[in-house]
This record gives structure tokens, sequence and C-alpha cells, in this order.
């Protein structure tokens, strides 16, 4: 482990991030939502670490319990989808035909529409709800998921190991769980992480143009966008939430660089 | 009014209408401004076309330049440096970019305006707010390709034959790695347009994304329905270039999709 | 001409590379590799890359693989010669490609040249490799294995070849796991487990071996010929 320290501090960084969601009540000095116009734009206090907002807010807590919301909205959903999608993605594309040309055509149908742009059109046609981000989220990632372990898995059957799996009377599904996941999954992992940090940012990214969540939730895109017009009287409370946005990200993104690396190791440990 | 918009009648009725309007090129008629879509469309495109183009071609200029340079140095500094970069700026929001690019060079230092007005000028900022996380990402991308592609024999068999690891890079190792980044690149020219209603507004530009937020938030169906058709149309048309592209320079890859 | 033989894993390959300066920097090699008295281990990274394809060629282990995918062979084949000869002219240069060819006794020259290498078979791309060695002229080959991945009668005609070229003054490092193939070498090294077995010319290797690995290898090979 010492010789990736990406994984560590990556550990660390979501580790971070999940406590201090979890813990939000107990560690925020104020309520986040708590309005005071005196204290608008106020600096920083001892009462108030980081000041107030434009609304006179306690900018510290509101940040605290921005990570809730980043982290509830993505993570559980994409494990799952993951998860379903590497095996099916790997399975359908070493056993071709049909099923394997109606999976990519629905992927590719999917990602010829931008995540914002779904989400953005489900949230004006059903409701301007959390569910139709979510939902959002999930179609767009699942097709990316599909598509990216339909494409590894099929540069890993063109490879010699596959065939002679075959040829030695595997069946498929031995093949896809034990030579073709295993030999897919670091690219895939890498693949997940980053898909993870930038599902969080999608979901910053609604949140700032106003979709999905209502206005003055505390989180991170929301915050950026209220404090959009204060780029002149206050320009901190544009910088706080985007270092928090960017490290919860860089968690993500470390520890699937971290991961990459250590099984890129091993792979090559075990080809000499 | 209900007549006008074509409103009346049942749901599949107008469904039917709304189909036999797209194949003649009719997007239907907005709720907000009582103006065909496709006028709108038409006005608010050629700022985002220029905003997409003016990213990418900063894209395109950073990604090979830096990821071959990554690649020549791979381990010393240089790398090291640009792989810390690339993971940073991987995690930054573009349109949190954009605000900090606009409170630096519109507010600190009052080079550009807050506003823009369709210059080319006035989309350096948010071509480049645009630009360097996508840039982060296919730098990666591009330097991971080529670092897999110097693993391979025909690069041992190279050196074997004197040829020095730049000319490797350039001359023979680039073109097979390319379809991966050409793919990634072509997506994002696509998904910018769909994104670029982040940066639009920041910046406040009169494009596709300022439109479809506009739409969004007026509930205008035939706006958004319009908005998204053309994200998906480009999507396709960047794709199937990519395709092309990466077949002309990288003559394995079209003899591998066969 | 010189023969490194020894089953597989023995690290014919290895040494090969150490000699080609080809292995990445998780190997450390000790000793010397000794061209002309420099030592190889030691050169500036220009003079390497002006000896190496020049003076001193490889031929690979695996033809399939060995070639850009993405190029035209002609076109691998003249970038190879023109690497270290800039200032010769287009014909002369096409001409030197044919000929090499030919020599090697490929002669459906315009379809090879305008092939990409997954259109070959493994033998040709085999004579290929060699011919964009010869077609330097360089003073040492370092062949490994060769001629494993070509058929019998070509085979001989192969080894006739380097035979050939050997007593017109080449020096060729023949590795192969095959005792027979390396009795037409001058001297004959023995490997086994990455260590030196036994080293003498060929009459003595073969007729009055020491060690008894060298004894194991003759014995395979002659219950092999029956």
């Amino acid at each position: 482990m010492r010789k990736h320290p990406q994984i560590v501090i990556g550990v660390l960084l979501i580790a971070l991030f999940i406590c201090i969601a979890i813990t939000a009540p107990l560690l925020a000095p104020n309520d986040p939502n708590a309005t005071n116009l005196a204290l608008k734009n106020a600096p920083p206090s001892a009462e108030y670490p980081l000041g107030c907002d434009q609304m006179g807010r306690c900018e510290l807590s509101r940040l605290i319990y921005g990570a809730r919301y980043s982290l509830s909205l993505t993570v559980p959903v994409l494990i799952v989808l993951a998860a379903i999608a590497l095996f099916i993605g790997c399975y359908t594309s070493y056993k071709g035909g049909l099923i394997d040309e109606v999976i990519r055509l629905l992927c590719d149908i999917f990602m010829a529409f931008p995540l914002l742009v779904i989400a953005m059109s489900l949230v004006s046609v059903i409701n301007n709800s959390v569910a139709s981000i979510i939902t959002a989220i999930g179609i767009s990632m699942s097709a990316w998921f599909l598509r990216m372990a339909r494409s590894y898995a099929k540069t890993e059957c063109g490879k010699g190991y596959v065939e002679s799996a075959r040829v030695s009377g595997a069946s498929a599904m031995r093949i896809v769980l034990h030579h073709i996941i295993p030999n897919v999954l670091p690219q895939f992992v890498v693949y997940f992480t980053t898909g993870i940090a930038s599902a969080i940012l999608s979901v910053s990214s609604f949140a700032f143009l106003g979709v999905g969540l209502i206005a003055g939730t505390p989180e991170w895109g929301a915050m950026l966008n209220d404090a959009r017009n204060s780029i002149y009287t206050n320009p901190a409370l544009i910088v706080y939430p985007g270092i928090c946005l960017i490290i919860c990200c860089a968690g993500f993104n470390l520890l699937g660089e971290g991961i990459r690396d250590f099984i890129g190791k091993e792979d090559q440990i075990s080809v000499s | 009014m209900r007549v006008e918009l074509g409103l009346d009648g049942t749901l599949s009725e107008q469904y039917a209408d709304y189909i036999k309007g797209l194949l003649t090129g009719d997007l239907g008629i907005s709720i907000t401004n009582r103006k065909p879509v496709i006028d709108n469309i038409r006005n608010a495109l050629p700022v985002t076309c220029m905003l997409v183009i003016m990213s990418m071609l900063w894209v395109a200029i950073l990604t090979v330049l830096i990821s071959a340079f990554s690649v020549i140095w791979k381990d010393k500094a240089f790398d090291h440096a640009t792989r810390v970069i690339c993971i940073i700026g991987i995690c930054v929001p573009s349109f949190w970019l954009a605000l900090i690019l606009l409170i630096a060079f519109a507010v600190e230092i009052p080079i550009f305006s807050v506003i823009s007005d369709g210059s080319i000028k006035s989309l350096i900022l948010p071509s480049i707010s645009i630009a360097i996380p996508i840039a982060c990402i296919s730098i990666r991308v591009l330097r991971a390709a080529v670092i897999n592609e110097l693993k391979s024999d025909y690069v041992t068999y190279a050196k074997a034959r004197g040829f020095s690891t730049s000319k490797i890079v350039y001359g023979e190792v680039l073109r097979n790695a390319f379809p991966s980044a050409i793919t990634l690149f072509a997506q994002y020219c696509a998904s910018v347009f769909g994104t670029s209603a982040l940066i639009e507004t920041v910046f406040s530009i009169q494009g596709l994304g300022y439109y479809l937020t506009e739409a969004c938030e007026s509930m205008d169906v035939y706006g958004i329905s319009g908005v998204v058709l053309i994200c998906a149309i480009l999507f396709v048309l960047f794709n199937t270039a990519a395709d092309i592209f990466s077949g002309i320079i990288c003559p394995a890859y079209r003899r591998k999709r066969v | 001409m010189l023969s490194i033989v020894g089953s597989s894993g023995a690290g014919k390959t290895t040494v090969c590379k150490a000699v080609m300066g080809l292995l990445s920097s998780n190997y450390s090699i000790s000793g010397e590799v000794l061209y002309r008295g420099e030592n190889l281990l030691h050169c500036s990274k220009k003079r390497l890359q002006a000896i190496y394809g020049k003076e001193i060629c490889y031929i690979m282990q695996n033809p399939m693989t060995a070639f850009n995918p993405s190029l035209r062979i002609g076109r691998q084949l003249e970038k190879t010669c023109y690497l270290h000869n800039p200032q010769i002219s287009r014909q002369e240069l096409q001409l030197l490609v044919s000929n090499t060819l030919q020599q090697l006794g490929l002669d459906d020259l315009k379809r090879i040249l305008k092939s990409y290498p997954d259109a070959l078979s493994g033998g040709m791309l085999q004579r290929i490799m060699i011919a964009a060695a010869l077609i330097n002229q360089p003073t040492i080959l370092v062949a490994d294995e060769a001629t494993t991945a070509i058929d019998a009668c070509n085979r001989i005609e192969l080894m006739q070849l380097l035979r050939q070229l050997c007593s017109g003054g080449m020096a060729i490092l023949f590795v192969t796991h095959d005792l027979r193939a390396a009795s037409m070498a001058d001297r004959i090294l023995i490997m086994n487990d990455g260590q030196l077995v036994e080293a003498g010319t060929t009459e003595q290797i073969f007729n009055e071996p020491k060690e008894e690995y060298t004894k194991y290898l003759l014995s395979a090979c002659t219950l092999e010929r029956r």
C-alpha cells in the first residue's frame, strides 16, 4: 500500500466526506437554512468560521450539509448500476448475436443524449424533484457503463487466452466470470470511480441550473448558483463550494487511479 | 390559443402531427415567444457552434502536445506534474472554473467583459473553461493508450532498429493510439452542445444551452424536444465522423471493426 | 557464427535483449556488451541509436506482432532503411527494398509491399523481418528463434542464406532451442535456467559433450530424429 499513496489518499478523502455527510448535524456550527439578513456577506468570525452568504446563512454549515447531497444521490445508485452493467456488458459481448446488437443499439441511443439534457427534459416533463435527477443519472450512466464494459470485453475476447479457454471446454458463464471479468475489471473500476466523480459533478451542475433541487438547498452547485451574483461583492462564496467539489471528486479519481496502478502491477507480476 | 399551438385534439393526434412536422423540418411552435422552434434554434446555434469549435481546438492542441511529451518524459517531473494537474483538472466543474475565470480576468484584472457579446474575444474565457476539464481527461486517455501501445512488440522492434523514442511515439505509436482519443473527443464535442447550458448561463451567452434552460423553465415541450433532437443528431454525426477519421489515420482500427 | 541453445525459459531471449539494450530498467545488467571495443551498456543514447539497426540488427521471436499494424510493409521497410541512410534517393530505396526481399525468396513483391502486416503469414513476416535487418547490411545479426515460424523447406534455405552471409563476413548470434539448427554454427553456447552450461566449438559439443545437460539435449535431439 505504501507504494500506492493514491489509494490511501483517495480512501481517506472518501471516508472523510462520508463521515462529514453522516455527522453533518453534529459538525455544523449553525443551522444551514437559518437566514439572518443582518449578517449578509458577513466576514469570518468565531461563530461563523467561513462567514455568511448573501442571505446571511452560515457558509460552513451549508458546505458540510452539501456533502450529503453529493454522495447520497450518486454513490449507492452507481454501485448497483455498475455491477449489473459489467456483467451484462461482458456476457453479451462474449455471446454476441442479437442481444448484443440490441444492447449496443440501446446504449447508442441513450448515449446520444447528454446527461444534462436528459435531466432537464425529465424535470420539465415529469416534475422538478430529486427522483428525476436520479433517474437521469441512472439512465445515462448505465448506458455508459454498459458500453465501456462491452468494449473492454470485446478486446479481451479477441485475445488468445479466451479462445484457448473455450477450446478447453469452459462454459460461457465460466469464461465470462473467470477470464473476461477479471481482466476487464481494472479498466472498468477506473472508469467506475471516475464515473462517480463525474456524476457528483453532474448533480452539482443540475443544481447550479436549478434542476431537480429547490432553490436554497445547501448543495454545492446550488450554492454556486446563489452566489453567482456576488462575483463583485463576495467572491469567496464562489471559491468554497468549488473547492469542496474538487476535493470530493479528487478522492474518487485518486482511488480509481491507485487501483489501476495496483492491479496493473499485479498483472505484470503474474505475466512474468 | 390552443388551436394556434396545435394543442387541440388528442395526445396521439398531437404526436402524429409532431412527427409529420419533423419530417418536413418543422419542430413545432415555441410556447414562450410563439416563434417556430426551428428558428429559435437557428438563432442560438451559431454562437454555440463557435464556442464548441474554439473549446475543441484548445482540447486538441493541449491533448496531443502534453500527452506526447508526458509519454516521452515518462516518470520524469513533467509527467508527474501533468498527472497531478490532470487529476485535479478532471474534478473541476466547468461552471465553477468559468466563475473563477470571470472573477480573475473580468473583475480583478478586467481584460474581458463579464457578459459575452458573441465575438471571438468574448468567447475565449468560456471556451477555456469548457476545454480544460475535457483536455485533462483526454490527456490521460491518450497517454494511457500510447503507453499501452508502447508495450507492444513492434515498438521493441523499432527500438532495436535504432528509432528514437520521439520518432516511435510520433511516427508509429500515436496513430495506433489515436482512435480511443478520437472517439472520446467526438463524444465530448457532441455533449458540449448539451452541457453548454452551464457555461452559457455563467457568461450570459444566448446560445443553444441557454435556450434549453429557458425552455425548461417555461415548460416549453416543443423547445426542449427540439434541442434534444439536435443534440442527438449532432452526437450521431460526430460519432460517425470519428469512426471514419479513425479508420483513415489508423487502418488497423478500420479492419478491427469489420 | 555463434549459437545459443537451451530449452524454453533458459534465458536466451533475455540475453538477446540485454545485447540489444532492450531490457526495461527493472533488470540490472552486470558485465559488458562489447562492440568493437565500445561497451554498449555505457554508450550515449545517440550512439546506440546509430549502432542498433545499422551495425547490429535484431530479428524478433514473434513476427506476427513485430510490425506496426497500421503501416504498410513497404513503408516500414523503407523507414528502417531511410533512418540509417537519410541521403538515399527514392529509386535506390525502392530498388534496395525489392532486391533484399527477392534475395529472401519473396517474389510477390507488389502485394507484399502494399499489405498491412496482418494480411501476411507468420513465415512471410519472419522473412520480411530478416529482410529489414539485412537491408542495412549489418555487421552483427542477432536472430532470436528466427527459423521457428518458417516451414521446413524454407528453413533450410534460410539457414543456407545465413551461412552464406556469415562467410561474407557478417557475425551472427543465432538463438534457438533446436540443437540441430545450431549445428551449422561455428561455436555453440548451451544455456539452462539462466546459467551458461557449456561452451565450445560445434565439433566439441556434438562429439565430446562434457556436461550432463548437454548430453541430455543431444540425446533428445537424436531421439526426435528416430
